[in-house]
């Protein structure tokens, strides 16, 4: 039986395939030659493919109908790489070139090539001055474009085919040049497209992020003044006394204060990676939560099937030793003998879906890591060693430690691991193994590609597999697995607490609204100025709620409402009290 | 029970009815299984694009936010 499981692979890729020929921007790794219209036309072209799979509307995103951004530099003809467009020096030049005794050459554009003899620096070899719309097209790396490209087409033919490029030559105001025009390719400008992202997070994280990690510190380094002071403040008078606590609170004030300001600025920049970062590992989580269920069912199914081959092998051994079956019919025996032939045929499916799903769970894992890495590198932005540090303990916490499985005996498990024995695959060549992509041109650049899988996940492993060998464990094994599940639990029953914790985002907006009223938000004349306060100040209390590791109350939801919205009506309240004046 | 000629014929007989019913049923859960594949196969499919293109937008956002700044 042929299962219909890689249909969906090539129905996509077979798309993405007639993309991939088609050329695209230049590649220089710089946001500069990133345009928008650049990515306007890519994302029409994705989201073309993802409307195959399903209808995801796109109107949204595409605004911008000029998206064919070449580039087209001009180089000087470099005698390593571009002797071959040079014409043959005529009789004169070799007569000149020999009265020289074949010194000067360069002083008088002569060049003297290994195939083809002597040639003249000053004439093309076809008289028009243009060799063909495009006499080389390679894929190569911007590098090889900037140092005089290489014409070694092997070496770039291996490089990752980042880009189109196409060289020519014409006479420019009477001077030979070398025209490379240079476009990315679709998975060229993904690439460069994550390496911009990545790029604005560690902008993010060195600039804003490091202002406020100070701001935090000298809040922390303020309290400790505070605390050295008690003493010195027992011999203060009175005023004194007051004057000093007021300094340092005033302070203090000022420093909370621009902490939050740059904390819900950052939660604001970072939304436009955070964002799609969750939804992308929740849909991951979806489809590992599905084929985890997936191989659970297989378990069953082919553990229901084993007994009834087990049941019927041991009434067969019986049977045989007494002498019995020669009593029975022939077809009878024989039918039973083909129904087993079948089950064991169907234990063999059974177990060739198991290996299936594991290496896809596998994919699923790392591919998950990536992206908890990515999200960890965000979430600590702004944030101290201590912070960092304490998150990372609570990180710890919920990740099921990884052990040692020993190799599972059944041919699933053997297939699961090809990839680690032969230790030769890369991330991108294991994914696409398992996910049935292979041979597709087309395909998502792991940041880290290139590295084979071991370098890459040392420690991999995924949880459907130690399901698998708990049945089978020694006690050690056992008492390994109780470890995890208690993990497991407490993972839980955080996970629990945190579902509990979470507010709809009406229930939110009714509490600040309400809280805002109280603080008087209704005596502000100017109706878009409310508006936009209770947004901005429903959009911090969000941020704090995300951002928060403890379980939010009503109570903190209005403080925190509180606090903006006294930063909100600093200002705004005098003018709207003059508004109410005039 | 002991096993005679008679009681091995109907047991037997019993056992490949037992058998060809759990050969049925795991061609469904086989074809059940293969369609959750399947599935899977679609949404990761769709992840794949779906990152691509969120990238695509966060690099599109960025250089927005730079051209106005």
């Amino acid at each position: 039986m042929k299962y219909n499981v890689h249909i969906m692979s090539a129905m996509n890729f077979e798309e993405k395939d007639k993309k991939a020929e088609q050329p695209h921007s230049p590649e220089d790794k710089t946001e500069k030659e990133l345009s928008l219209s650049e990515i306007d036309e890519l994302l029409k072209e994705k989201a073309g493919i993802f409307d195959n799979l399903d209808k995801f509307s796109k109107d949204e995103i595409f605004k911008k109908e000029d998206f064919y951004d070449d580039v087209e530099r001009h180089y000087k003809l470099d005698d390593k790489y571009d002797s071959n467009v040079y014409a043959k020096a005529g009789f004169w030049k070799k007569y000149d070139n020999f009265t020289r005794l074949g010194f000067f050459k360069e002083r008088y554009g002569l060049l003297k090539s290994k195939d083809r003899g002597l040639l003249d620096k000053s004439k093309i070899k076809i008289s028009e001055g243009f060799l063909g719309s495009s006499i080389l097209i390679h894929n190569a790396s911007s590098e090889g474009v900037e140092s005089g490209f290489v014409e070694n087409t092997n070496a770039i033919y291996d490089e990752a085919d980042y880009r189109h490029i196409t060289k020519r030559y014409e006479i420019v105001d009477g001077e030979i040049v070398k025209i490379i025009k240079s476009r990315r390719t679709e998975s060229g400008a993904v690439e460069a497209a994550g390496k911009m992202r990545e790029a604005e997070i560690s902008r993010l994280k060195t600039v804003n992020g490091a202002e406020l990690v100070g701001l935090k510190e000298s809040m922390e380094k303020n309290s400790k003044v505070r605390e050295n002071l008690s003493k010195t403040m027992e011999f203060m008078s009175k005023e004194e006394k007051e004057n000093v606590t007021a300094k340092l609170n005033e302070e203090d004030n000022y420093r909370r204060e621009k902490i939050q300001e740059k904390e819900y600025k950052i939660a604001e920049e970072s939304k436009i990676f955070r964002e799609p970062l969750e939804g992308r590992l929740n849909e991951m989580l979806g489809v590992e939560n599905d084929l985890t269920e997936a191989f659970d069912y297989i378990k069953t199914s082919e553990s229901d099937l084993n007994k009834q081959i087990k049941a019927y092998e041991a009434f067969i051994k019986e049977a045989t030793k007494l002498d019995l079956l020669d009593g029975v019919g022939g077809d009878v025996v024989k039918n039973a003998e083909e129904a087993k032939a079948v089950a064991d045929g169907k234990i063999k499916e059974f177990t060739e879906m198991k290996a299936i799903v594991s290496s896809k769970l596998d994919v699923l894992k790392n591919n998950r890591k990536e992206i908890e890495t990515t999200l960890n590198r965000i979430n600590s932005i702004g944030k101290t060693n201590k912070e960092n540090a304490e998150n990372e303990k609570n990180n710890k916490k919920t990740e099921t430690k990884s052990v040692d499985v020993e190799e599972e005996k059944e041919d699933g498990g053997k297939n699961n691991t090809e990839h680690k024995r032969g230790n030769k695959d890369t991330w991108d060549e294991v994914r696409d193994k398992a996910w049935g992509l292979t041979g597709t041109k087309e395909k998502t650049k792991s940041q880290k590609a290139g590295k084979n899988f071991d370098e890459l996940f040392p420690d991999h492993d995924y949880p459907v597999r130690e399901k698998v060998n708990a049945e089978d464990k020694s006690e050690e094994g056992q008492s390994k697995n109780e470890e995890e599940n208690k993990v497991e639990e407490e993972v839980k029953v955080e996970k629990k607490e945190a579902v509990e914790k979470t507010l709809t985002k009406k229930e939110i907006e009714k509490i600040v609204i309400t809280e805002l009223k109280v603080l008087g938000i209704m005596d502000i004349n100017d109706k878009t100025m409310r508006e936009q306060i209770i947004i901005n100040v429903t959009m911090a209390v969000e941020t704090m709620i995300q951002k928060s590791k403890d379980q939010v109350e009503e109570k903190d939801i209005k403080e925190e409402a509180r606090e903006w919205y006294r930063k909100y009506t600093k200002n705004i309240s005098k003018k709207s009290r003059q508004s109410k004046k005039t | 029970m002991t096993m005679t000629k008679d009681t091995v014929k109907a047991d037997l007989q019993k056992l490949l009815q037992n058998m060809n019913k759990a050969n049925e049923e795991a061609e469904k859960a086989l074809q059940e299984i293969d369609r959750k594949i399947a599935e899977a196969d679609l949404r990761y499919a769709k992840m794949l694009i779906k990152e691509e293109i969120d990238t695509l937008e966060t690099a599109k956002q960025i250089l927005e936010k730079k051209a106005v700044g």
